[in-house]
């Protein structure tokens, strides 16, 4: 399965092919793009590099938000027309799904070595979303779980991804729902949650013995103070500062194994985190 | 090109032109066939989402757009029965308007022309209210006086014998339109202002309130309606009975008197000071009846063909840049896939 994503969700503008699981190419932008003018050429770049045609992509992605109100829309867009002309499923991968997913790939060792302490592995991807506040949520790491076993134990939602380490592969499962909050509340909150040596994942009666949480996303870039806090004492919270944005190579795991699960492809809208309250509302 | 290509006098080749239209809050597609025959019109517009603002706000309008692109754009070449394969160009409007909005016909104009091997071909949204008078009159391309009035526009244009398009006016405040939906607000009508304001006005005493004929004598080609606006509810404060309910239809129709007064005078002028015999009117204040009516009138006096173009074309839509853009791509005028978006018009 040859798979096409685009992340125009951040000021990185990032697009990825790949086959299955294995990243064909990526381009990532430095940061300075404006992602209307240069999207195409970089689509096309990675079609080429990857020697694959527009035609031989089976399912496509892309990151639907959180993140820029404008740049989201551009991929979005393209993506949506794209698998409507090519008549092929297109998923819209939310961003914490996309980072916690990164956040796998990038940390098989750490995950290695938690889950050889009998460790509960947690990942933590937090991103800053303005106005003061943060979104984040809780991705449970286990290791030789059987995809098919998973489903069936607990549906089609129970995992997001696989990601291989060292001759071992880790299934990522969202634990939870995704959490908006006020950046001065995030150790609070992380501390009722881990008091008592477990982890309690809120809204649930799910606990986690011997958590190892990985905090991940851009959050420590913005409120690095409150988030040093929370690791400094080391023993539950580490910080992840390899995986601060989304990659379109992110997307395309998400997408292939939203494929995989045969899941709904829905018409494709941008994820806001707030309800949009215009100023003069009646 | 290919097949494409139009080799005159021996083969003679039909040309489908995809347009699609995001700049506001009306998603648009259509498919037109050699610049003149509208196969498919597909507008979704937002209206129930902004009335309760009484106006757009530009980030509902950029969710719409958004939600709605894949399905207009698909409904607009089902009902054409083109497939997308005989499509021969993509034409998108990319300014002016609203970036958010711009953005996604933009996305997914540039993806058509990509999956699909076309040309794709980046517009104004103004230079396409002109076009939207030569659906049905192909023939006047160059050598007229060109007013477009709309809630987002209220500029007068010239274009000479090469369609060299030079502004000459524009609104210093409010748009027409713009002023029809905030009396209209006042006065407790609903929105859209402007059908609500039409409908009303007929047949109405104009002589229960006395409203200014705003930038009539200025000298240039400008408009103003902010002070309009102003001046009714000045006047309307001072005397409360004016907006006793049974004097509300007189109150729009005093208003539209004067805003009618004032498009038709200063275009008529701008015609006869630029030489011109045709002047085309367009965008969704070209629908009102009044507008028609005395422009029509004072073209006869004047010895001036005025255009109009069918109603459903006033609005925005899709067909009117699927026209221009067919002009460019016999023209060859394509752009690349790098083009950007603007909120400001270059015309």
């Amino acid at each position: 399965m040859n798979i096409l994503s685009i992340d125009s969700s951040t000021k990185r503008l990032s697009i990825a092919a790949s086959k299955n699981e294995r990243l064909l190419s990526e381009i990532t932008a430095d940061g300075n793009t404006n992602h209307m003018v240069s999207v195409m050429g970089m689509l096309d770049r990675v079609l080429v590099k990857s020697k694959l045609t527009l035609e031989e992509i089976d399912v496509f992605g892309v990151n639907s938000g959180p993140g820029d109100f404008t740049g989201t829309r551009i991929g979005i867009s393209i993506i949506k027309i794209l698998s409507l002309l090519e008549n092929k499923l297109a998923y819209g991968i939310n961003s914490l799904d996309a980072i916690a997913v990164g956040m796998g790939l990038r940390n098989t060792g750490f995950i290695a070595k938690a889950l050889g302490k009998s460790s509960s592995v947690i990942l933590m991807p937090c991103i800053d979303v303005k106005r003061e506040e943060v979104y984040f949520a809780f991705y449970n790491v286990t290791a030789r779980e059987s995809i098919r076993r998973l489903q069936e134990v607990e549906g089609k939602d129970s995992y997001i991804a696989r990601v291989t380490g060292q001759r071992v592969r880790y299934t990522i499962k969202k634990t939870g729902e995704n959490i908006l909050m006020r950046y001065d509340s995030l150790k609070n909150f992380l501390g009722k949650l881990t008091d008592g040596g477990a982890f309690k994942v809120p809204g649930t009666a799910i606990e986690y013995l011997n958590p190892a949480v990985l905090i991940g996303g851009n959050c420590y870039l913005s409120y690095s103070s409150i988030i040093s806090d929370i690791v400094k004492n080391g023993k539950i919270f580490t910080l992840d500062k390899k995986t601060v944005f989304p990659h379109a190579e992110y997307i395309n795991i998400c997408s292939y194994f939203n494929a995989l699960k045969k899941a709904e492809a829905k018409n494709i809208v941008p994820v806001y985190v707030r309800d949009f309250i215009p100023f003069g509302e009646k | 090109m290919g097949e494409s290509s139009l080799v005159k006098g021996l083969v003679k080749k039909d040309i489908y032109i995809l347009g699609i239209e995001t700049s506001c809050d009306d998603t648009c597609a259509s498919v037109v066939k050699n610049g003149t025959a509208v196969l498919s019109s597909i507008v979704s517009t937002q209206d129930e989402f902004h009335s309760k603002y009484g106006g757009i706000v530009p980030e509902i309008a950029s969710r719409k757009h958004i939600e709605m692109i894949g399905m207009v754009i698909k409904e607009a070449i089902e009902a054409a029965g083109t497939g997308f394969d005989k499509i021969d160009a993509v034409s998108v409007t990319n300014r002016p308007g609203l970036i958010g909005s711009l953005l996604v016909g933009v996305g997914a104009a540039k993806a058509i022309s990509y999956s699909k091997r076309i040309p794709l071909i980046a517009v104004n949204h103004l230079e396409a209210h002109l076009y939207s008078n030569m659906i049905e009159n192909p023939a006047i391309g160059s050598n007229f006086i060109g007013l477009i009035v709309s809630g987002g526009h209220t500029s007068l244009y010239y274009v000479d014998s090469e369609k060299n398009i030079k502004e000459i006016g524009h609104t210093l405040d409010d748009a027409a339109g713009e002023a029809y939906d905030k009396v209209a607000r006042y006065l407790g009508l609903g929105y859209p202002g402007g059908p609500i304001i039409d409908k009303l006005s007929r047949k109405r005493n104009l002589n229960l309130i006395d409203l200014p004929r705003p930038m009539i004598n200025s000298g240039d080609f400008n408009f103003s309606f902010s002070g309009l606006k102003t001046s009714l509810i000045y006047k309307t404060k001072k005397d409360r009975n004016l907006l006793l309910k049974e004097n509300i239809p007189s109150l729009a129709a005093s208003f539209q008197r004067s805003v009618v007064d004032v498009l038709t005078s200063k275009t008529i002028r701008a015609a006869k000071e630029y030489g011109v015999e045709n002047v085309l009117v367009s965008g969704g204040v070209a629908a009102n009846s009044e507008l028609r009516r005395e422009f029509l009138k004072k073209g006869r006096e004047n010895n001036l063909k005025i255009y109009f173009p069918p109603l459903y074309l006033c609005m925005d839509n899709a067909v009117m840049v699927a026209c221009l853009g067919f002009y460019r791509f016999m023209e060859g005028k394509y752009d690349n896939l790098g083009v950007d978006v603007y909120s400001k018009s270059d015309i």
